[in-house]
């Protein structure tokens, strides 16, 4: 039971007066009827806290605007305030100063990434058609697939912080909620913000990814080239060997030749050595 | 594998994360540590991958630079930077969600459930540092790649000014002018000595 707060609890935004006017109605329906006569058993406190802290600013903002509507906000300020007997953050209901200002940083960041890579992008479209002749079309894809993943991954991070954290999920810290649970309705929220983060993870995890493959279909390439250089240096040597062979085989022949000769004329020499003893015996 | 393959594999992979959390096997505890195992063995393994091919295209790169006789350090100090940045961002990505992984059996282990296992203290710094090194990778990469499309784009206005200037005369002029050229004996053109490092 650590889902009281709605999911569609308003998020407070202040400067804007008919919303929170209409928030201050809305809240003080939601904690007197309601919402309180289950928090008054303790079971969300963190809910409690969240909702003084959004009657305390909309009192503020009030009074910032010449509201004279302050007595049934400081009459509902004090009931909740009676009501929240733990101000503890560790119940993982709420939401700190510290991660509403972290989200508001890193959204802005991404937002900022996100239009540089888009401005790279059409930089890269434009200048394609250009470089055409000088640069093959897959390269030009390769990188317009590169800017369209980190255009990708930030668009989404900068949804996901961008968009309050309250409209998610109830609290900041992860909750263990089950899908198509009817008492915990937050579910749907937890599970779409999951959702976009994974698929930020996944298209940030894909410029590495595709980064990788353009290495190993490059070095293939550069490789085959290599290979079709040593196969001129190997037909080469081959010939130069064959050559060599070639050249040793003719000496050797002649080599062979001179010997055969030679050795025929000392055998005709013998034979008739031999005739001769023989026919003075 | 192409790069199609392997983002399919990884999407299939997220689906079912997705398809198991609706059928209620478990909850969004169980899909987020789902989704950090998975990220962290892609990430072991990107940065097992990176390591390799970023020493064969150096060398190869370094050897055909060699054999043309043109200059590639830009091309390598390029890779050089990537493949820092890359295993860095991998190396914190992975310990991240190990520890988020061993953090959540731990918490499992001693109290049966995992219903409430991160303080604001724990997650805000978790997800502080997730998200800073995201983005600090995607703009190091955007950085890093600024000069290679400054020159890229400065070499194309070059092109075509040129081809202008010789429109119908020689077409072929404008895509040789900015091309570097090669001094000295080469045995054969190595044609993609000057590729994109993406």
């Amino acid at each position: 039971m650590r889902n009281q707060v709605p999911l569609g609890m308003p998020y407070v935004r202040i400067g804007t007066i008919q919303p929170l006017y209409l928030y201050t109605v809305h809240l003080q329906q939601y904690c007197i009827t309601g919402g309180c006569s289950r928090r008054r058993t303790g079971e969300s406190k963190g809910a409690t806290m969240a909702v003084e802290s959004m009657v305390s600013s909309v009192q503020t903002s009030m009074q910032s605007w010449s509201f004279s509507s302050s007595l049934p906000l400081s009459r509902l300020q004090r009931q909740l305030a009676s009501m929240s007997t733990d101000n503890s953050l560790e119940n993982g209901l709420s939401f700190t100063p510290l991660e509403q200002s972290m989200d508001i940083v890193l959204g802005i960041a991404f937002l900022i990434t996100a239009l540089v890579a888009a401005r790279r992008m059409s930089t890269t479209l434009q200048a394609s058609p250009a470089s055409a002749a000088s640069s093959p079309g897959a390269e030009a894809a390769v990188v317009t697939a590169f800017y369209s993943l980190i255009l990708l991954t930030s668009v989404l991070r900068a949804l996901w912080f961008l968009v309050p954290a309250q409209w998610w999920q109830p609290s900041y810290t992860p909750a263990a909620v089950y899908a198509w649970d009817s008492t915990q309705p937050s579910w749907i929220g937890t599970a779409i913000s999951e959702i976009i983060v994974t698929g930020g993870s996944l298209s940030l995890f894909s410029i590495f990814i595709l980064i990788l493959v353009y290495w190993a279909g490059k070095c293939h390439c550069l490789l085959f080239a290599y290979f079709r250089l040593c196969k001129v240096c190997l037909l080469a040597c081959l010939l130069v060997r064959l050559v060599g062979i070639a050249i040793t085989s003719v000496s050797l022949t002649s080599s062979i030749a001179t010997l055969l000769c030679s050795l025929q004329i000392f055998s005709k020499n013998t034979f008739t050595l031999d005739r001769d003893v023989v026919s003075l015996s | 594998m192409t790069f199609l393959g392997f983002v399919a594999t990884l999407l299939a992979l997220a689906l079912l994360n997705v398809f198991l959390f609706l059928l209620g096997l478990y909850t969004t505890e169980g899909m987020i540590l789902y989704h950090a195992v998975l990220l962290a063995v892609v990430s072991i393994i990107c940065v097992c991958e990176i390591t390799i091919f970023s020493h064969r295209f150096r060398t190869i790169l370094k050897t055909l630079g060699a054999i043309n006789q043109v200059s590639t350090d830009s091309q390598i100090r390029r890779i050089v930077w990537i493949t820092l940045t890359g295993n860095l961002f991998f190396v914190t990505r992975a310990t991240l969600e190990l520890a988020f992984c061993l953090t959540l059996v731990f918490y499992w282990h001693q109290t049966g459930t995992v219903a409430r296992p991160f303080t604001h203290l724990w997650w805000d710094l978790y997800t502080g540092l997730k998200y800073a090194s995201e983005l600090t990778i995607m703009a190091l990469m955007l950085y890093i790649l600024q000069s290679r499309f400054h020159a890229a784009a400065s070499a194309a206005a070059t092109a075509v000014q040129q081809h202008s200037s010789v429109a119908g005369a020689r077409p072929s002029t404008a895509t040789t002018a900015s091309r570097p050229s090669l001094s000295g004996p080469a045995y054969t053109r190595i044609p993609d000595v000057d590729v994109v490092v993406v």
